[in-house]
């Protein structure tokens, strides 16, 4: 990544403003800007949903299902068995290049291996709130693969937090076809598809999927929803994802800062707290059409 | 108006793809009828003068839902219906369901003269409906149809007066759909219903499909089906196997299928009704192997025309399982036996119409009767089964062929069920039977069509070769090139010429018809030629390729007219060896077009020393160095028993049979055209080394040449099959010095061991794989004929393309997939013309010897569990001489006449006089003479009986024969000769 530079006025600006829980575009230290939402904008895509935070950052993910094998070669027994009965999700991320030039070039590949890696630590397993278990069509040989392909289109700051909730409301929108098993004896089993898409359903458990809130360490002090100049500020990130019973699904600390055991506690503490909030009683308000535009 | 619709479609790999389209509705739809004056149509299709029938005496329009189509096409055909709407959702599902009767829909709606209008409701705005919740696909498609007929109905009345008011008429079989039309307040029919209310035409009612009306008898009891699903899962984890079912010609409950088995191509044989279930010659089927115990033993027995007959009787009269194959499961399981299976379901059903007569037998009416009735009809082709249909002209139909469909084949009907389509002729008569040979080998034989003919030259017989033709041509007019060809062929390929040059070599050049200057890729007369693929020559007709004015007069390379050629010009050696050779577009005047036999007179007689007559003369040496050459590279003299008829003038009744005869000139052209044909080939492959049309020939496979070889051990000879040079060898060595037919009769029988050569496209094999065996040439095509072959005519467009680097040419020329499917269809084509050939020359052998009896000597070519094959040479005719024959009266006995040994494949039969048999090669005399009485007389039919070697009780008795006073002379003695003169 090209290295973007902050002059150190600049830095001790942010910093000091941060002690005084005033930031510069007026926000309190724990103030998140506006979520734009908006979802169902790709027909092509079995679901998808774009997310603006504040005026700058943009995230479109497009979830895409499809039939796969299971992959169970080479892992043990136990493993397999459980494997085999589940489908898979596939996350990729990727940064476009016109969002920011630290996105140019081979740039973007760190960042985009990273926030990947993420995404599917997260949504592959229990944690990730989805059930594998209901993706699977014929156990042991073919299981619904849900593709989930997040852009971040323009940014502002932030890209963790908006990425999950983006993923998490085009996962709300994602319709999967339905599978019709015949038996043909033997212990052989066959499917067909419903082509017709009023019988499409809904994935089970898109409702305990996570979100993220990201909290940055300046100086002393932690801030929620950071802009470019703030992330440039901070020395180290902790994201914890939390789902909407309140449990708290990963935690991943990014960044090369450290931070300390009584302040890792107390940020863990705090995002939890911001991101039960954020789940139970967030004003919503309808915008309609192009809203986000 | 738009609407977006999204449905989910599956890739071939397995995955599913969501598909949205967008979907505009619009007003500029209009209804096409002739007085509309509300819709701003121009050349509106539907007439005000529509159908009018007893039943509704006001005129209307019909509106036929999918069903209709799919199972009543025939009806639709028929001329009686015209001014027919077809609604664009029926038309699409047509289109998805079958590609046969979609194309046939195709036909309709270009025919005028029908007045077939597609109406495209679903993009009519007020006619599009939307599907409901909880409404199955067919339902809404229904309700489309209604809607679009409601439409349709209000729209007439606004645009009639009561005086000329036109309706329109739903035709439906589902009854739920007719009710629902009916309350809505549509006229809506079943086919049948308006059908009966035709009366004008009452032999309609006779085309119905018959899908349900006919309860089955219940004495076969096939199994049900496997489900698609089961079929594609069981052939994908190897339990079944796939293949086209393949008849066997002389038993029409033995069939086979190629199919690989644990990696290897193997034959796998079905037998009998209950295995074959329901399938029907050419139909994809999935077969399940038997247990080894179950599986069947050479050879395999014929089912002897009688039998057969007996058992639809025995059929008819509620019997029971016929019996032909119950000896065979008794007898003890040898090593050799073959795979053998039943078949489980049916992949892809491959049926067409079929000709045939009614047995007269499964006839119960009497002549004056018009009620309908169920008759058998018999199938031209042995192959298919008898089928059910339902008529009530059934005693007019008698004696005459008919063309039957089939419409379904319940699982408690002996016989597939189907319907009468329309009546061909007497039987007998020869164009009748023509038309017959025609239809049964798929033959397309109709006229060109206008559109086609439109594609020909303005200047039509006056067209010349102008000053603008010679450019990018060389001008050869000045050479002296002859043709030679059979008498009276109008159809000229091919010419040729020789000048010796200044170095002692000679200038060798064949000139072939430039075919493609008049047929461009793409155009209508490209797709017709295409369509045909090659000319079919019968008897007494030629079903051209090309239209007459090309193939017999502006392509055809007449003496003394300038004609446009592709030429092919080498420099030969004195020893014929290729120095180089040129290949060019040119403009030829041929000095003479002679026939095989004026050329041949004229390279003898010594005194004619002309140039013309000189070149003739050294191409004929070169000829020879040729043929040497090919035959030291290993290539096969082949023969086949051809015959020609002489006919006569008028009539065209056969009033003579002669063998064909082979002169040096024929070998002459031949050489050359080899020797074109292989270096156009070499050229080709060089430019287009993935998608030239080549010609193959894959050599025998061993285990039927082994056969012969073994059979042929006793006289001391072999057969080598290693490479072909082997082959060649060993037949030549195998000459009886006593009996010189012996030779060409190995010949014979070699050839039909030999695989069809076939068309390929080269990116589809290795290169070892293009061999053409019979000709020992490493790469092979067909350049030489383009009026008569299509394969010709794209090898013309690659070698142009390949000779000039700066030319354009169609994608189509590098498009491996379609010159691949190309060859396919000229293969089909190919191989259907031949067999239409060898029926015509059948037929015309029937003819000739109707009424005559005659003794003839023959050789026994193969030997069957219950009688043996028989070629006779003179005519090269071959037909079966039945052993165990129900016909004599050996029927009652215990014993049977002749025993078949399995040890050296030969029949025995103990006669008072010793032991007589008759093996592979023997010669025997019999008698031919045509049965015509044979199931009911409909089938003309060949019969051979056995007059010697004499076995009481086979052979035919001296009784038959005394007014001809022909004496046997000796009973035993096969091996001898004898000669019986008429």
């Amino acid at each position: 990544m090209a290295p973007v530079l902050i002059s150190a006025l600049e830095a001790d600006y942010i910093l000091k403003g941060i002690d005084d829980n005033l930031r510069a575009d007026g926000r309190g230290r724990l103030d998140y800007r506006e979520v734009i939402l908006e979802t169902g904008l790709i027909t092509q895509a079995h679901g998808s949903a774009r997310c603006r935070l504040g005026e700058g950052t943009d995230v479109l993910v497009g979830v895409k299902v499809d039939i796969g094998t299971v992959d169970i070669d080479g892992t043990e027994e136990e493993v397999a068995t459980v494997k085999a009965k589940r489908g898979r999700v596939v996350c990729n991320v990727e940064c476009s290049p016109i969002a920011s030039q630290q996105f140019a070039g081979r740039g973007a590949d760190d960042i985009n291996n990273e926030l990947t890696q993420m995404m599917s630590r997260v949504l592959n397993g229990p944690q990730g709130g989805l059930n594998l278990e209901k993706l699977c069509i014929i156990p042991g040989k073919a299981c619904w693969i849900v593709y989930i392909d997040a852009l971040v289109l323009d940014y502002a700051g932030n890209i963790v937090d908006t990425m999950f909730m983006t993923t998490r409301a085009a996962l709300f929108n994602t319709q999967v076809p339905k599978a019709i098993i015949h038996d043909l004896g033997d212990g052989e089993v066959e499917f067909d598809l419903s082509e017709d898409v009023e019988e499409w359903e809904r994935i089970e458990g898109w409702e305990h999927v996570p979100i993220s809130v990201t909290l940055n360490k300046i100086g002393s002090r932690h801030i929620v929803d950071a802009t470019p100049l703030e992330e440039l500020t901070t020395e180290a990130k902790l994201h914890v994802m939390v789902n909407r019973n309140g449990k708290i699904c990963g935690i991943q600390k990014s960044g090369s800062g450290s931070i300390e055991h009584s302040l890792l506690n107390e940020m863990v503490q705090e995002e939890y707290d911001i991101n039960e909030k954020r789940m139970r009683n967030k004003p919503v308000e309808k915008l309609g059409f192009f809203a986000a535009t | 108006m738009l609407q977006s619709k999204s449905f989910l479609k599956r890739t071939k790999k397995g995955n599913a793809i969501k598909v949205v389209q967008e979907h505009y509705l619009r007003d500029d739809i209009w209804c096409s009828v002739e007085c509309c004056k509300l819709c701003l149509q121009t050349g509106p299709v539907l007439s005000t003068s529509a159908m009018l029938t007893a039943q509704i005496p006001r005129p209307h329009y019909i509106v036929p839902d999918t069903n209709v189509f799919m199972n009543q096409i025939d009806i639709i055909e028929h001329p009686a219906l015209h001014d027919v709407i077809i609604m664009q959702t029926v038309y699409e599902e047509i289109r998805h369901l079958s590609l046969p009767i979609y194309n046939r829909l195709r036909a309709l709606i270009n025919d005028q003269k029908k007045r077939f209008y597609v109406f495209s409701n679903e993009h009519h705005r007020e006619t599009y409906i939307q599907r409901l919740k909880d409404e199955s696909p067919n339902d809404r498609n229904d309700r489309a149809i209604r809607s679009a007929v409601k439409w349709y109905s209000t729209h007439l009345k606004k645009i009639t007066n009561k005086e000329n008011h036109i309706e329109v008429v739903l035709l439906t079989d589902d009854v739920g759909n007719r009710t629902k039309a009916q309350e809505e307040g549509l006229s809506a029919f079943s086919v049948r219903e308006y059908v009966e209310g035709m009366t004008d035409t009452p032999e309609l009612v006779d085309i119905l499909g018959n899908s349900s009306n006919v309860e089955g008898d219940k004495k076969v009891p096939y199994e049900e089906h496997l489900t698609t699903s089961q079929i594609t899962n069981g052939i994908k984890n190897g339990t079944l196997h796939q293949g086209t079912l393949n008849i066997s010609m002389h038993n029409y409950l033995e069939g086979s299928i190629l199919s690989n088995v644990n990696g290897a191509d193997t034959q796998i044989m079905i037998l009998g009704r209950p295995c074959l279930n329901r399938a029907i010659q050419g139909d994809v089927v999935a077969v399940q192997l038997l247990p080894k115990s179950e599986w069947l033993r050479t050879p395999t027995a014929v089912v002897v025309e009688e039998e057969e007959e007996a058992n639809v009787n025995a059929d008819l009269k509620e019997d029971g399982e016929p019996k032909e194959q119950n000896d065979e499961l008794e007898s003890e399981v040898i090593e050799s036996s073959q795979p053998t299976g039943k078949i489980v379901g049916i992949i892809k059903r491959n049926w067409r119409p079929y000709c045939g007569f009614i047995s007269k037998k499964s006839v119960k009416s009497s002549a004056t009767s018009t009620f309908s009735e169920n008759v058998l009809v018999v199938p031209m082709d042995r192959r298919i089964p008898y089928i059910y249909i339902r008529t009530r002209q059934a005693q007019n139909l008698m004696g005459q062929r008919i063309l039957v469909s089939i419409d379904a084949w319940p699982k408690n009907s002996t016989y597939p069920q189907g319907h009468y389509v329309r009546a061909l002729g007497a039987a007998g008569d020869k164009s009748t039977e023509t038309e017959v040979l025609l239809l049964e080998h798929d033959v397309p034989f109709q006229e060109f069509a206008s559109q086609v003919l439109n594609g020909l030259p303005v200047e039509g017989e006056a067209w010349r070769v102008t000053e603008e033709h010679l450019s990018g041509r060389a001008d050869l007019r000045h050479l002296n090139i002859c043709s030679i060809d059979p008498p009276g062929c109008t159809d000229i390929d091919d010419a040729l010429h020789v000048r010796p040059l200044p170095n002692g070599n000679y200038e060798v050049g064949v000139h072939i018809a430039d075919v493609t200057h008049f047929v461009k890729p793409f155009t209508s007369l490209d797709e017709e030629a295409a369509n045909r693929g090659t000319t079919v020559y019968l008897v007494n007709k030629r079903i051209d390729m090309l239209p007459e004015l090309l193939g017999s007069n502006l392509c055809s390379l007449r003496c003394n007219v300038d004609r446009l050629a592709f030429s092919c010009i080498w420099e030969l050696t004195s020893d014929a060896e290729i120095v180089n050779v040129n290949f060019t577009k040119s403009v030829i005047s041929s000095k003479a077009s002679l026939t095989y036999e004026e050329a041949q007179i004229l390279i003898d007689d010594t005194r004619k020393q002309d140039d013309l007559t000189k070149g003739i003369r050294i191409l004929n040496q070169l000829a020879k160095k040729l043929h040497k050459k090919r035959i030291d590279r290993g290539a096969i003299t082949l023969a086949s028993p051809e015959v020609r008829f002489q006919l006569d003038f008028d009539s065209q009744d056969p009033v003579d049979v002669e063998m064909k005869e082979l002169r040096e000139t024929n070998a002459l052209v031949e050489e050359f055209m080899l020797l074109a044909n292989v270096s156009v080939a070499e050229k080709i492959y060089s430019k287009f080394p993935a998608s030239s049309l080549l010609r193959r020939h894959p050599p025998p496979t061993s285990t039927k040449l082994k056969e012969l070889s073994n059979a042929i051990k006793p006289l001391n000879f072999s057969i080598e099959f290693e490479t072909s040079r082997a082959l060649a060898e060993s037949l030549d060595r195998a000459v009886l010095s006593d009996d010189p037919y012996f030779n060409k009769l190995l010949r014979i029988l070699t050839t039909r061991c030999m695989m069809q050569a076939v068309y390929f496209c080269s990116g589809t094999l290795q290169f070892q794989d293009f061999r053409h065996y019979g000709l020992a040439a490493g790469i092979y095509t067909h350049f030489t004929s383009p009026i008569r072959r299509y394969s010709d005519v794209i090898v013309h467009r690659l070698l142009d393309a390949a000779i000039n680097p700066d030319k354009n040419y169609g994608q189509e020329l590098v498009d491996i997939n379609k010159m691949q499917k190309l060859s396919d269809v000229l293969n089909h084509r190919h191989r259907m013309a031949q067999l239409a050939s060898r029926s015509s020359v059948e037929l015309h052998t029937n003819i000739f010897f109707k009424g005559k009896i005659e003794h003839n000597e023959g050789y026994v070519t193969r030997v069957l569990k219950n009688g043996f094959i028989v070629l006779v040479p003179k005519y090269g005719i071959e037909g079966i001489v039945y052993s165990s024959s129900a016909s004599s009266t050996t029927k009652s006995q215990t014993t049977p006449l002749v025993v078949y040994n399995s040890h050296n494949n030969s029949l025995e039969s103990v006669t008072p006089s010793g032991t007589v048999s008759i093996k592979l090669f023997d010669k025997v005399i019999v008698q031919i003479t045509v049965d015509e009485d044979l199931v009911d007389g409909m089938r003309q039919k060949m019969k051979m009986e056995l007059v010697s070697p004499f076995i009481p009780g086979l052979s035919v008795s001296d009784n038959t024969l005394r007014k001809k006073e022909i004496r046997i002379e000796d009973e035993g003695g096969n091996g001898k000769r004898m000669r019986i003169d008429d």
